[in-house]
Protein backbone atom coordinates (compact mmCIF):
# COMPACT_ATOMS: atom_id res chain seq x y z
CA UNK A 1 0.00 0.00 0.00
CA UNK A 2 0.89 3.78 -0.53
CA UNK A 3 2.90 4.82 2.65
CA UNK A 4 0.88 8.38 2.08
CA UNK A 5 -2.32 6.09 2.34
CA UNK A 6 -0.61 4.31 5.07
CA UNK A 7 -0.08 7.31 6.49
CA UNK A 8 -3.90 9.04 5.80
CA UNK A 9 -5.44 5.64 7.61
CA UNK A 10 -3.76 5.88 10.81
CA UNK A 11 -4.10 9.49 10.91
CA UNK A 12 -7.87 8.54 11.15
CA UNK A 13 -7.44 5.60 13.08
CA UNK A 14 -5.17 8.00 16.16
CA UNK A 15 -8.20 10.99 15.72
CA UNK A 16 -10.79 8.43 16.14
CA UNK A 17 -9.38 6.68 18.98
CA UNK A 18 -8.78 10.11 20.98
CA UNK A 19 -12.38 11.34 19.88
CA UNK A 20 -13.97 7.83 20.76
CA UNK A 21 -12.13 6.69 23.73
CA UNK A 22 -13.67 9.01 26.41
CA UNK A 23 -17.35 7.47 25.31
CA UNK A 24 -16.33 3.67 25.64
CA UNK A 25 -18.14 1.57 28.68
CA UNK A 26 -20.17 4.45 28.95
CA UNK A 27 -24.03 3.51 27.93
CA UNK A 28 -25.49 6.88 27.15
CA UNK A 29 -23.68 9.64 25.20
CA UNK A 30 -23.20 12.58 28.48
CA UNK A 31 -20.97 15.72 27.79
CA UNK A 32 -20.04 15.60 31.61
CA UNK A 33 -18.43 12.69 31.05
CA UNK A 34 -16.90 13.16 27.58
CA UNK A 35 -15.08 16.57 29.04
CA UNK A 36 -14.04 14.67 32.07
CA UNK A 37 -12.15 12.22 30.15
CA UNK A 38 -10.77 14.01 27.03
CA UNK A 39 -8.31 15.58 29.51
CA UNK A 40 -6.94 11.82 30.43
CA UNK A 41 -7.30 10.27 26.79
CA UNK A 42 -5.76 13.59 25.19
CA UNK A 43 -2.95 13.06 27.73
CA UNK A 44 -2.43 9.27 26.85
CA UNK A 45 -2.83 10.30 23.21
CA UNK A 46 0.15 12.99 23.58
CA UNK A 47 2.06 10.63 26.04
CA UNK A 48 1.99 8.04 23.34
CA UNK A 49 3.07 10.04 20.44
CA UNK A 50 6.02 11.42 22.39
CA UNK A 51 7.59 7.71 23.61
CA UNK A 52 6.91 6.13 20.16
CA UNK A 53 8.93 8.75 18.30
CA UNK A 54 11.47 8.97 21.08
CA UNK A 55 12.14 5.45 20.98
CA UNK A 56 12.32 5.42 16.70
CA UNK A 57 15.37 8.21 17.57
CA UNK A 58 17.07 6.04 20.05
CA UNK A 59 16.68 2.96 17.81
CA UNK A 60 18.53 5.36 15.07
CA UNK A 61 20.84 7.42 16.79
CA UNK A 62 22.35 4.06 18.88
CA UNK A 63 21.74 1.72 15.61
CA UNK A 64 20.29 -0.46 18.41
CA UNK A 65 16.83 -2.32 17.78
CA UNK A 66 17.07 -2.74 21.28
CA UNK A 67 17.15 0.68 22.64
CA UNK A 68 14.23 2.31 23.78
CA UNK A 69 13.30 5.50 25.37
CA UNK A 70 14.69 4.55 28.85
CA UNK A 71 17.83 3.02 27.69
CA UNK A 72 20.04 6.21 28.53
CA UNK A 73 18.25 6.56 31.99
CA UNK A 74 16.63 9.98 31.07
CA UNK A 75 13.47 7.97 32.33
CA UNK A 76 14.52 6.44 35.53
CA UNK A 77 16.15 9.84 36.46
CA UNK A 78 12.97 11.51 35.77
CA UNK A 79 10.92 9.15 37.47
CA UNK A 80 13.85 9.85 41.08
CA UNK A 81 13.23 13.56 40.54
CA UNK A 82 9.52 13.50 39.92
CA UNK A 83 9.51 10.35 42.71
CA UNK A 84 11.15 12.47 45.85
CA UNK A 85 8.38 15.19 45.63
CA UNK A 86 5.62 12.11 45.72
CA UNK A 87 7.34 10.02 48.71
CA UNK A 88 8.04 13.30 50.77
CA UNK A 89 5.58 16.06 50.50
CA UNK A 90 7.41 18.67 52.25
CA UNK A 91 9.60 19.19 48.77
CA UNK A 92 6.44 19.93 46.99
CA UNK A 93 6.42 23.38 47.53
CA UNK A 94 4.26 23.86 44.50
CA UNK A 95 1.88 21.55 42.10
CA UNK A 96 4.39 21.51 39.91
CA UNK A 97 7.80 20.18 42.10
CA UNK A 98 7.65 16.80 41.13
CA UNK A 99 7.54 17.45 36.96
CA UNK A 100 9.86 20.42 37.72
CA UNK A 101 12.40 17.84 39.61
CA UNK A 102 12.01 15.38 37.58
CA UNK A 103 12.66 17.75 34.24
CA UNK A 104 16.01 19.13 36.31
CA UNK A 105 17.60 15.42 36.76
CA UNK A 106 16.51 14.33 33.57
CA UNK A 107 18.08 17.23 31.81
CA UNK A 108 21.34 17.10 34.17
CA UNK A 109 21.65 13.20 32.97
CA UNK A 110 21.12 13.98 29.65
CA UNK A 111 23.73 16.63 29.50
CA UNK A 112 26.08 14.05 30.94
CA UNK A 113 25.44 11.35 28.58
CA UNK A 114 25.59 13.66 25.55
CA UNK A 115 28.85 15.55 26.97
CA UNK A 116 30.23 11.67 27.25
CA UNK A 117 28.59 10.43 24.35
CA UNK A 118 29.89 12.85 21.72
CA UNK A 119 33.80 13.62 23.13
CA UNK A 120 34.71 9.89 23.81
CA UNK A 121 32.36 7.61 23.99
CA UNK A 122 30.95 4.98 21.06
CA UNK A 123 26.89 3.90 20.87
CA UNK A 124 27.85 1.14 22.34
CA UNK A 125 29.40 3.07 25.16
CA UNK A 126 26.56 5.56 25.35
CA UNK A 127 24.82 2.65 25.72
CA UNK A 128 26.90 1.10 28.68
CA UNK A 129 26.21 4.69 30.22
CA UNK A 130 23.12 4.84 30.54
CA UNK A 131 22.42 1.40 31.63
CA UNK A 132 24.66 1.92 34.36
CA UNK A 133 22.87 5.33 34.80
CA UNK A 134 19.39 3.04 35.07
CA UNK A 135 20.63 1.09 37.93
CA UNK A 136 21.84 3.83 39.89
CA UNK A 137 18.90 5.74 39.59
CA UNK A 138 16.85 2.39 40.12
CA UNK A 139 18.58 1.83 43.62
CA UNK A 140 18.22 5.51 44.46
CA UNK A 141 14.47 5.23 43.69
CA UNK A 142 14.63 2.00 46.21
CA UNK A 143 15.78 3.97 48.64
CA UNK A 144 13.36 6.69 48.68
CA UNK A 145 10.56 4.06 48.35
CA UNK A 146 12.18 2.64 51.60
CA UNK A 147 12.18 6.07 53.48
CA UNK A 148 8.70 7.31 52.13
CA UNK A 149 5.93 7.24 54.86
CA UNK A 150 3.98 4.47 54.58
CA UNK A 151 0.17 5.79 53.87
CA UNK A 152 2.07 7.42 50.39
CA UNK A 153 2.90 4.33 48.85
CA UNK A 154 -0.34 3.16 47.42
CA UNK A 155 0.05 6.57 45.30
CA UNK A 156 3.36 6.00 44.38
CA UNK A 157 3.49 2.46 43.53
CA UNK A 158 0.98 3.46 40.97
CA UNK A 159 2.49 6.10 39.71
CA UNK A 160 5.86 4.17 39.09
CA UNK A 161 3.78 1.37 37.20
CA UNK A 162 2.84 4.22 34.98
CA UNK A 163 -0.73 6.28 35.02
CA UNK A 164 -2.56 8.52 33.37
CA UNK A 165 -4.39 10.55 35.91
CA UNK A 166 -5.48 14.06 35.09
CA UNK A 167 -8.81 16.18 35.13
CA UNK A 168 -7.77 19.26 33.12
CA UNK A 169 -5.58 20.21 30.01
CA UNK A 170 -2.61 21.53 31.52
CA UNK A 171 -0.36 18.53 31.45
CA UNK A 172 -1.62 17.99 28.04
CA UNK A 173 -0.43 21.16 26.79
CA UNK A 174 2.88 21.04 28.61
CA UNK A 175 3.68 17.74 26.87
CA UNK A 176 1.85 18.95 23.54
CA UNK A 177 4.07 21.61 23.37
CA UNK A 178 7.43 20.42 24.30
CA UNK A 179 6.46 17.22 21.59
CA UNK A 180 5.41 20.20 18.95
CA UNK A 181 9.15 21.79 19.44
CA UNK A 182 11.00 18.53 19.57
CA UNK A 183 9.15 16.73 16.28
CA UNK A 184 9.57 20.47 14.54
CA UNK A 185 13.26 20.05 15.32
CA UNK A 186 13.64 16.17 14.20
CA UNK A 187 11.92 16.95 11.09
CA UNK A 188 14.72 19.21 9.87
CA UNK A 189 16.96 16.23 10.52
CA UNK A 190 14.94 13.25 8.93
CA UNK A 191 17.61 13.12 5.43
CA UNK A 192 20.71 13.15 8.27
CA UNK A 193 18.91 10.46 10.21
CA UNK A 194 18.62 8.24 6.86
CA UNK A 195 22.25 8.30 5.94
CA UNK A 196 23.55 7.83 9.46
CA UNK A 197 20.68 4.65 9.80
CA UNK A 198 22.58 3.83 6.63
CA UNK A 199 26.28 4.22 7.61
CA UNK A 200 27.68 5.95 9.65
CA UNK A 201 31.30 6.92 7.51
CA UNK A 202 29.27 7.06 4.65
CA UNK A 203 26.50 9.72 5.86
CA UNK A 204 29.55 11.93 6.91
CA UNK A 205 31.07 11.48 3.57
CA UNK A 206 27.62 12.73 2.49
CA UNK A 207 28.28 16.04 4.68
CA UNK A 208 26.25 14.90 7.97
CA UNK A 209 27.54 16.43 11.31
CA UNK A 210 27.14 12.85 13.06
CA UNK A 211 28.25 14.97 16.52
CA UNK A 212 25.58 17.78 15.91
CA UNK A 213 22.74 14.93 15.02
CA UNK A 214 24.01 12.77 17.86
CA UNK A 215 23.71 16.10 20.37
CA UNK A 216 20.18 16.94 18.73
CA UNK A 217 18.93 13.83 18.47
CA UNK A 218 19.20 12.45 21.93
CA UNK A 219 18.42 15.82 23.46
CA UNK A 220 15.15 15.54 21.75
CA UNK A 221 14.50 12.15 22.34
CA UNK A 222 15.19 12.42 26.10
CA UNK A 223 13.12 15.59 26.62
CA UNK A 224 10.29 13.97 25.16
CA UNK A 225 10.79 10.90 27.57
CA UNK A 226 11.13 13.31 30.56
CA UNK A 227 8.14 15.17 29.40
CA UNK A 228 5.96 12.20 29.56
CA UNK A 229 7.68 10.17 32.56
CA UNK A 230 7.41 12.99 34.90
CA UNK A 231 3.61 13.29 33.68
CA UNK A 232 2.60 9.76 34.10
CA UNK A 233 5.19 7.53 35.45
CA UNK A 234 7.51 5.26 33.63
CA UNK A 235 5.07 3.82 30.69
CA UNK A 236 6.40 0.52 28.94
CA UNK A 237 7.34 -0.96 25.95
CA UNK A 238 5.58 1.72 23.46
CA UNK A 239 8.97 3.45 22.45
CA UNK A 240 10.58 -0.09 21.42
CA UNK A 241 7.06 -1.74 20.00
CA UNK A 242 5.36 0.60 17.87
CA UNK A 243 8.40 1.50 15.89
CA UNK A 244 9.53 -2.40 14.94
CA UNK A 245 5.29 -2.80 14.16
CA UNK A 246 5.90 -0.11 11.54
CA UNK A 247 9.17 -0.50 9.30
CA UNK A 248 7.99 -3.32 8.21
CA UNK A 249 5.00 -1.59 6.48
CA UNK A 250 6.40 2.09 6.43
CA UNK A 251 9.91 1.67 5.71
CA UNK A 252 13.02 3.24 7.18
CA UNK A 253 12.87 6.48 5.74
CA UNK A 254 11.92 8.87 8.78
CA UNK A 255 9.94 11.44 6.34
CA UNK A 256 7.56 8.64 6.57
CA UNK A 257 8.40 6.94 10.03
CA UNK A 258 7.92 9.91 12.16
CA UNK A 259 4.59 10.41 11.69
CA UNK A 260 4.11 7.03 11.65
CA UNK A 261 5.03 6.61 14.93
CA UNK A 262 3.52 10.08 16.53
CA UNK A 263 0.25 8.73 14.88
CA UNK A 264 0.43 4.50 16.19
CA UNK A 265 2.05 5.57 19.44
CA UNK A 266 -0.98 7.98 20.71
CA UNK A 267 -4.08 5.94 19.77
CA UNK A 268 -2.21 2.86 21.03
CA UNK A 269 -1.59 4.51 23.90
CA UNK A 270 -4.93 6.55 24.58
CA UNK A 271 -6.98 2.82 23.68
CA UNK A 272 -4.57 1.38 26.36
CA UNK A 273 -6.11 3.83 28.90
CA UNK A 274 -9.47 3.46 27.74
CA UNK A 275 -8.55 -0.22 28.49
CA UNK A 276 -7.01 0.04 31.70
CA UNK A 277 -10.16 2.12 32.90
CA UNK A 278 -12.44 -0.42 31.44
CA UNK A 279 -10.96 -4.01 32.71
CA UNK A 280 -13.98 -5.30 35.00
CA UNK A 281 -11.47 -7.08 37.22
CA UNK A 282 -13.70 -9.74 39.56
CA UNK A 283 -16.83 -7.82 38.82
CA UNK A 284 -15.75 -4.17 39.55
CA UNK A 285 -13.68 -1.41 37.98
CA UNK A 286 -10.08 -2.01 38.19
CA UNK A 287 -8.42 1.07 36.72
CA UNK A 288 -5.23 -0.44 36.55
CA UNK A 289 -1.52 1.35 35.77
CA UNK A 290 -1.87 1.93 31.79
CA UNK A 291 1.93 0.80 31.81
CA UNK A 292 0.62 -2.56 33.01
CA UNK A 293 -1.69 -3.15 30.06
CA UNK A 294 1.37 -1.42 27.67
CA UNK A 295 3.56 -4.21 28.95
CA UNK A 296 0.81 -7.24 28.73
CA UNK A 297 -0.07 -6.20 25.20
CA UNK A 298 3.26 -4.59 24.13
CA UNK A 299 5.52 -8.11 25.02
CA UNK A 300 3.89 -10.35 23.17
CA UNK A 301 3.51 -8.21 20.22
CA UNK A 302 7.15 -7.46 20.16
CA UNK A 303 7.88 -11.42 20.62
CA UNK A 304 5.16 -12.09 17.64
CA UNK A 305 7.30 -9.02 15.88
CA UNK A 306 10.70 -10.58 16.62
CA UNK A 307 9.81 -13.87 15.51
CA UNK A 308 8.17 -13.01 12.31
CA UNK A 309 11.27 -11.52 11.02
CA UNK A 310 13.69 -14.17 12.20
CA UNK A 311 10.98 -16.53 10.00
CA UNK A 312 11.46 -14.26 7.08
CA UNK A 313 15.20 -14.41 7.27
CA UNK A 314 15.95 -17.65 8.07
CA UNK A 315 14.18 -19.04 4.68
CA UNK B 1 41.37 21.23 -19.03
CA UNK B 2 41.00 18.07 -16.77
CA UNK B 3 39.05 18.65 -12.91
CA UNK B 4 41.58 16.70 -10.58
CA UNK B 5 41.34 16.08 -7.03
CA UNK B 6 44.46 16.61 -5.05
CA UNK B 7 46.28 16.00 -2.12
CA UNK B 8 49.42 18.34 -1.39
CA UNK B 9 52.14 17.74 1.29
CA UNK B 10 49.98 15.66 3.69
CA UNK B 11 50.41 14.74 7.05
CA UNK B 12 47.92 12.95 9.31
CA UNK B 13 48.03 11.24 12.49
CA UNK B 14 45.52 9.77 14.85
CA UNK B 15 45.92 11.90 18.59
CA UNK B 16 48.82 11.01 20.27
CA UNK B 17 49.92 8.50 17.66
CA UNK B 18 52.74 8.16 15.22
CA UNK B 19 52.28 10.10 11.82
CA UNK B 20 50.54 7.52 9.20
CA UNK B 21 51.18 9.64 6.16
CA UNK B 22 53.95 12.20 5.93
CA UNK B 23 54.28 15.06 3.26
CA UNK B 24 52.02 13.06 0.78
CA UNK B 25 51.58 14.04 -2.46
CA UNK B 26 48.40 12.57 -4.59
CA UNK B 27 46.54 13.56 -7.78
CA UNK B 28 43.28 11.82 -9.09
CA UNK B 29 42.62 12.96 -12.64
CA UNK B 30 39.05 12.92 -14.16
CA UNK B 31 38.65 9.83 -16.66
CA UNK B 32 41.09 7.99 -14.89
CA UNK B 33 40.70 4.72 -13.00
CA UNK B 34 43.76 5.15 -10.17
CA UNK B 35 44.67 2.09 -8.04
CA UNK B 36 46.29 2.58 -4.98
CA UNK B 37 48.31 -0.57 -3.67
CA UNK B 38 50.35 -0.87 -0.62
CA UNK B 39 51.72 -3.10 2.19
CA UNK B 40 48.74 -3.45 4.98
CA UNK B 41 48.69 -0.76 7.49
CA UNK B 42 50.92 1.48 4.70
CA UNK B 43 47.88 4.23 5.05
CA UNK B 44 45.91 3.99 1.71
CA UNK B 45 42.19 3.73 3.60
CA UNK B 46 44.07 7.00 5.47
CA UNK B 47 44.55 8.86 2.14
CA UNK B 48 41.14 8.25 0.59
CA UNK B 49 39.43 9.40 4.20
CA UNK B 50 41.04 12.58 3.98
CA UNK B 51 40.54 12.91 0.39
CA UNK B 52 36.65 12.80 1.03
CA UNK B 53 37.32 14.81 4.14
CA UNK B 54 36.39 12.05 6.87
CA UNK B 55 39.82 13.07 7.99
CA UNK B 56 41.11 16.26 8.68
CA UNK B 57 45.22 16.39 8.11
CA UNK B 58 47.71 17.57 10.41
CA UNK B 59 49.19 19.67 7.36
CA UNK B 60 48.95 20.12 3.92
CA UNK B 61 45.64 20.52 1.77
CA UNK B 62 42.79 18.97 -0.37
CA UNK B 63 42.55 20.90 -3.29
CA UNK B 64 39.28 20.12 -5.01
CA UNK B 65 35.74 22.05 -5.16
CA UNK B 66 34.04 19.21 -6.98
CA UNK B 67 31.85 16.85 -5.48
CA UNK B 68 33.45 13.71 -4.31
CA UNK B 69 31.54 10.49 -3.14
CA UNK B 70 33.46 8.00 -1.01
CA UNK B 71 32.13 4.25 -0.39
CA UNK B 72 34.33 2.64 2.84
CA UNK B 73 35.34 -1.09 2.73
CA UNK B 74 32.56 -1.94 4.84
CA UNK B 75 29.02 -0.21 4.42
CA UNK B 76 26.76 -1.43 7.93
CA UNK B 77 23.22 -0.41 7.80
CA UNK B 78 21.06 -0.58 11.11
CA UNK B 79 18.20 -1.72 9.30
CA UNK B 80 17.58 -3.58 6.16
CA UNK B 81 17.15 -1.19 3.31
CA UNK B 82 15.45 -2.10 0.69
CA UNK B 83 17.55 -1.83 -2.71
CA UNK B 84 15.47 0.87 -4.18
CA UNK B 85 16.03 2.86 -0.94
CA UNK B 86 20.12 2.68 -0.82
CA UNK B 87 19.83 4.09 -4.16
CA UNK B 88 17.95 6.78 -3.38
CA UNK B 89 19.83 7.70 -0.70
CA UNK B 90 22.43 8.56 -2.55
CA UNK B 91 20.68 10.55 -5.12
CA UNK B 92 19.51 12.96 -2.78
CA UNK B 93 22.71 14.54 -3.33
CA UNK B 94 22.67 14.35 -7.00
CA UNK B 95 21.05 16.87 -8.84
CA UNK B 96 18.99 14.85 -11.47
CA UNK B 97 19.44 11.54 -10.75
CA UNK B 98 17.51 9.34 -13.03
CA UNK B 99 17.51 5.83 -10.24
CA UNK B 100 15.44 3.40 -12.97
CA UNK B 101 18.31 4.00 -15.58
CA UNK B 102 21.58 4.31 -13.33
CA UNK B 103 19.67 0.76 -12.22
CA UNK B 104 19.57 -0.19 -15.40
CA UNK B 105 22.94 0.43 -16.47
CA UNK B 106 24.37 -1.66 -13.62
CA UNK B 107 22.13 -4.80 -14.14
CA UNK B 108 20.09 -4.39 -10.93
CA UNK B 109 16.80 -3.26 -11.94
CA UNK B 110 15.52 -6.90 -11.17
CA UNK B 111 16.85 -6.29 -7.60
CA UNK B 112 14.84 -2.74 -6.72
CA UNK B 113 12.56 -4.40 -4.15
CA UNK B 114 15.10 -6.86 -2.42
CA UNK B 115 16.34 -6.17 0.85
CA UNK B 116 20.49 -5.86 1.15
CA UNK B 117 20.71 -8.80 3.45
CA UNK B 118 19.44 -10.86 0.72
CA UNK B 119 22.11 -10.08 -1.81
CA UNK B 120 25.05 -12.23 -2.70
CA UNK B 121 28.43 -10.11 -2.38
CA UNK B 122 28.61 -9.15 -5.98
CA UNK B 123 24.91 -7.68 -6.04
CA UNK B 124 25.20 -6.07 -3.13
CA UNK B 125 28.55 -4.23 -4.20
CA UNK B 126 26.80 -3.49 -7.51
CA UNK B 127 24.03 -1.61 -5.23
CA UNK B 128 26.70 -0.14 -3.16
CA UNK B 129 28.25 1.68 -6.11
CA UNK B 130 25.31 2.64 -7.71
CA UNK B 131 24.34 4.95 -4.17
CA UNK B 132 27.46 6.75 -4.80
CA UNK B 133 27.22 6.97 -8.50
CA UNK B 134 23.66 8.07 -7.85
CA UNK B 135 25.61 10.89 -5.86
CA UNK B 136 26.53 11.84 -9.12
CA UNK B 137 30.24 12.88 -8.44
CA UNK B 138 33.20 13.79 -9.68
CA UNK B 139 35.19 11.66 -8.14
CA UNK B 140 34.59 8.71 -6.74
CA UNK B 141 37.09 7.16 -4.10
CA UNK B 142 36.34 3.43 -3.15
CA UNK B 143 37.93 1.51 -0.28
CA UNK B 144 38.87 -1.93 -1.27
CA UNK B 145 35.47 -2.63 -3.51
CA UNK B 146 36.58 -6.03 -4.60
CA UNK B 147 37.70 -7.48 -1.20
CA UNK B 148 34.94 -10.29 -0.65
CA UNK B 149 34.32 -10.80 -4.55
CA UNK B 150 35.06 -13.71 -6.39
CA UNK B 151 37.28 -13.17 -9.46
CA UNK B 152 33.92 -13.02 -11.86
CA UNK B 153 32.68 -10.12 -9.90
CA UNK B 154 36.10 -8.64 -9.69
CA UNK B 155 36.38 -8.46 -13.32
CA UNK B 156 32.39 -7.68 -13.45
CA UNK B 157 32.89 -4.59 -11.02
CA UNK B 158 35.78 -3.26 -12.68
CA UNK B 159 34.53 -3.22 -16.26
CA UNK B 160 31.82 -1.37 -15.07
CA UNK B 161 34.18 1.08 -13.60
CA UNK B 162 35.84 1.49 -16.83
CA UNK B 163 32.39 2.42 -18.67
CA UNK B 164 32.02 5.80 -15.82
CA UNK B 165 35.45 6.46 -17.09
CA UNK B 166 35.14 6.50 -19.51
CA UNK B 167 31.93 9.36 -19.08
CA UNK B 168 34.79 11.69 -17.62
CA UNK B 169 34.49 10.20 -14.03
CA UNK B 170 37.52 10.02 -11.53
CA UNK B 171 37.62 7.20 -9.66
CA UNK B 172 40.65 6.27 -6.85
CA UNK B 173 40.87 2.42 -5.80
CA UNK B 174 42.32 1.06 -2.64
CA UNK B 175 43.26 -2.81 -3.68
CA UNK B 176 45.32 -5.25 -2.54
CA UNK B 177 45.00 -7.35 -5.52
CA UNK B 178 47.84 -6.38 -8.09
CA UNK B 179 46.42 -8.33 -11.15
CA UNK B 180 43.83 -6.53 -11.24
CA UNK B 181 45.24 -3.34 -10.47
CA UNK B 182 47.74 -4.38 -13.81
CA UNK B 183 44.42 -5.42 -15.86
CA UNK B 184 42.49 -2.08 -15.18
CA UNK B 185 44.51 0.91 -13.69
CA UNK B 186 45.32 3.87 -15.85
CA UNK B 187 47.79 4.87 -12.96
CA UNK B 188 48.66 3.26 -10.23
CA UNK B 189 50.09 4.84 -7.14
CA UNK B 190 52.36 2.62 -4.47
CA UNK B 191 51.96 3.82 -0.91
CA UNK B 192 55.06 2.83 1.06
CA UNK B 193 56.75 4.49 4.65
CA UNK B 194 54.02 6.97 4.68
CA UNK B 195 54.31 8.54 0.96
CA UNK B 196 53.29 7.72 -2.42
CA UNK B 197 56.71 5.82 -3.29
CA UNK B 198 55.55 5.69 -7.27
CA UNK B 199 52.77 6.82 -9.45
CA UNK B 200 52.47 6.18 -12.93
CA UNK B 201 51.36 3.20 -15.41
CA UNK B 202 51.19 -0.56 -14.40
CA UNK B 203 54.60 -1.56 -16.34
CA UNK B 204 56.34 1.53 -14.83
CA UNK B 205 55.36 0.78 -11.14
CA UNK B 206 55.12 -2.86 -10.73
CA UNK B 207 58.43 -3.98 -11.09
CA UNK B 208 60.36 -6.44 -9.25
CA UNK B 209 62.74 -4.36 -7.14
CA UNK B 210 59.74 -1.88 -5.95
CA UNK B 211 57.73 -5.61 -4.99
CA UNK B 212 60.71 -6.52 -3.30
CA UNK B 213 61.37 -3.24 -1.51
CA UNK B 214 57.86 -3.30 -0.30
CA UNK B 215 57.47 -7.23 0.14
CA UNK B 216 60.97 -8.50 0.32
CA UNK B 217 61.85 -11.72 -1.58
CA UNK B 218 58.11 -13.38 -1.19
CA UNK B 219 56.51 -12.51 -4.45
CA UNK B 220 57.83 -12.10 -8.12
CA UNK B 221 56.84 -10.47 -11.40
CA UNK B 222 56.40 -12.41 -14.62
CA UNK B 223 54.91 -11.22 -17.96
CA UNK B 224 51.42 -12.42 -19.43
CA UNK B 225 49.71 -10.98 -22.69
CA UNK B 226 51.32 -7.54 -22.18
CA UNK B 227 50.59 -7.42 -18.24
CA UNK B 228 52.26 -7.63 -15.09
CA UNK B 229 50.90 -10.63 -13.30
CA UNK B 230 52.49 -11.08 -9.63
CA UNK B 231 52.78 -14.29 -8.20
CA UNK B 232 54.61 -16.16 -5.18
CA UNK B 233 58.38 -16.47 -5.63
CA UNK B 234 59.45 -19.99 -5.97
CA UNK B 235 62.23 -21.30 -2.96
Amino acid sequence: MNKSILLLVLAVLSAAAWWLAPHFGVAEYSAQIHSLRLPRVTLAWFSGGALAVSGLLMQTLLRNDLATPFTLGVASSASFGAFICFAFPVLSTTIWAPQLLGFICAISTLLFIIKLGTTRLGYSGILLVGITINFVFGAALMIVRHLAPPYRMTKLEHWLMGSIETSDFDSSITIGVISLLCLSLIWLKRHDLDQFSFDVAVARARGVNVAKLLTVGLATSGLLCAAVVTQCGPIAFIGLVVPHALRPFIGNSHRHMIPACWLLGSGFLALADTLSRSLLILGRSSDIPVGIITALIGGPAFLFIVLRKSTKYSH
Amino acid sequence: MLMSLRANHLCFAYPGEKLILDNLCFELVGGELHFVVGANGSGKSTLLQCLSRLLSPASGSIDSTTRVAYLPQTVSPSQDFSVWQVIELGARLGTDCDIDKLMLQLNIDHLACRRLSQLSGGERQRVLVASVLAEQPEFLLLDEPSSSLDIHHQVELFELLKTFCADGLGIAVVCHDWNIASRYADRISIVHDKKIMQSGKSQDVITASNLQHIFGNTVSVSQLNNFQVVVPAHE
